[in-house]
């Protein structure tokens, strides 16, 4: 069984039950909200360039994630790495690529991006990305020599972080998911919070 | 003014470990393209010694690895992958294990012999452990998943990362181009 297969469903079940429970609390409707945030996103006088955020940067986020997931089984973050593409990573870029353009789209409609809900996509998209630059390869025993940690020193705490990021890549690629998913929520309230308080978008509106 | 003092104190001491970093990698570094590999007995997981007598006259490939690294054992399937060739031309491969496995728990290196097949009982494929002092001399950064190229004279011509990403290095070095 793929691992990060297996991380990336655990993440959008998780991310699922903390959206219904967030609705409940709050007492919004997800299906409502979602509807809504669609409809004023995708289908209002926005959605020509709604559209173009979405495609271009999920399809950019989505391509690179497709290559630099695999990275770390490669060794290299080439082309080359495609060839150890597993569903899990292709699911997990889809997701965390069109999940991320998606949240772009939302926040650009609503005009306002609140620091919260940009710091948990940057983190998703950053998260995702920490195995497979910090295992194997040179970043961190760089950091350690530079901050002076002598030789043996270097040779024992790299492998420590390294072995860790290596052992725990599908729970970080998971982590990603779930913070990008959530992201995307938060984009939805934001922009049906908006809506309610505020006249209905249009061309005209300041 | 105690703010920019204390900033440039900080600055200071920043710059000082970066020396400090410095000198202890350079302290220990003495794999040198161009220059002869040190000459170690490496000990294999059967038990045995390779001594440097046993790899004069030969093209060998030093790996220097971690079992917990997911490049060493997709690097091991690709090396698997091209055992026959390698071995035609009389290519050893030397895939050491880190000392200590570099700090972090992984599944034993003769496990990830055996995952890959018969290729990986080949006998031009040697498995061991390096020794803290070769690790240091060897690894000095602590990398996991890097390579040395040796030729015949006992030179080293090239060194790499993740041999399974740089094939086409190494097939150009088995090949004796």
């Amino acid at each position: 069984m793929d691992p990060t297969l297996v991380a990336v469903a655990a993440a959008v079940l998780a991310a699922i039950a903390a959206i219904i429970v967030d609705a409940a609390i709050s007492h919004r409707s997800f299906a409502g909200s979602a509807a809504a945030a669609w409809d004023t996103t995708f289908r209002s006088a926005y959605a020509g360039r709604s559209l173009a955020i979405l495609v271009t940067f999920g399809s950019a986020f989505t391509a690179f994630y497709l290559v630099a997931l695999p990275a770390e089984r490669f060794g290299a973050l080439s082309f080359g790495a495609l060839q150890f593409l597993t569903i899990g990573d292709a699911c997990a870029a889809a997701l965390i690529g069109y999940g991320a353009g998606a949240t772009f789209a939302l926040n650009a409609t609503a005009r306002r991006s609140k620091a919260t809900q940009a710091t948990l996509t940057f983190g998703g998209v950053v998260a995702a990305l920490l195995p497979s630059s910090l295992c194997c390869t040179s970043v961190i025993p760089s950091l350690l020599a530079a901050l002076g940690a002598s030789a043996p020193a270097v040779l024992h705490l790299t492998g420590r972080f390294q072995g860790f990021f290596a052992t725990y890549a599908p729970a970080f690629i998971g982590i990603a998911v779930f913070a990008v998913l959530i992201s995307l929520w938060l984009a939805t309230i934001n922009l049906t919070g908006y809506c309610s308080t505020n006249p209905p978008l249009t061309e005209e509106s300041p | 003014m105690k703010f920019r003092a204390l900033t440039v104190a900080a600055a200071l001491a920043f710059a000082s470990s970066l020396a400090l970093g410095a000198s202890a990698q350079a302290a220990t570094q003495s794999v040198i393209v161009g220059k002869p590999a040190p000459a170690m007995q490496f000990r294999t997981i059967d038990g045995k010694t390779i001594s440097p007598a046993a790899l004069r006259g030969h093209r060998y490939v030093l790996w220097i690895m971690a079992t917990w690294c997911p490049s060493c054992t997709t690097g091991a399937a690709i090396v698997a992958q091209h055992m026959v060739e390698l071995r035609a031309r009389h290519v050893l491969i030397l895939q050491m294990e880190a000392a200590g496995n570099l700090g972090y728990p992984g599944p034993s290196l003769a496990s990830i012999q055996n995952s890959i097949g018969p290729a990986g009982r080949s006998p031009n494929w040697y498995w061991g452990e390096l020794t803290q002092a070769q690790s240091l001399m060897l690894d000095p950064s602590s990398t996991p998943d890097i390579y040395y190229l040796v030729n015949k004279r006992g030179t080293v011509i090239e060194q790499g990362s993740a041999p399974g990403a740089h094939w086409d290095q190494i097939e150009r070095f088995s090949e004796g181009r």
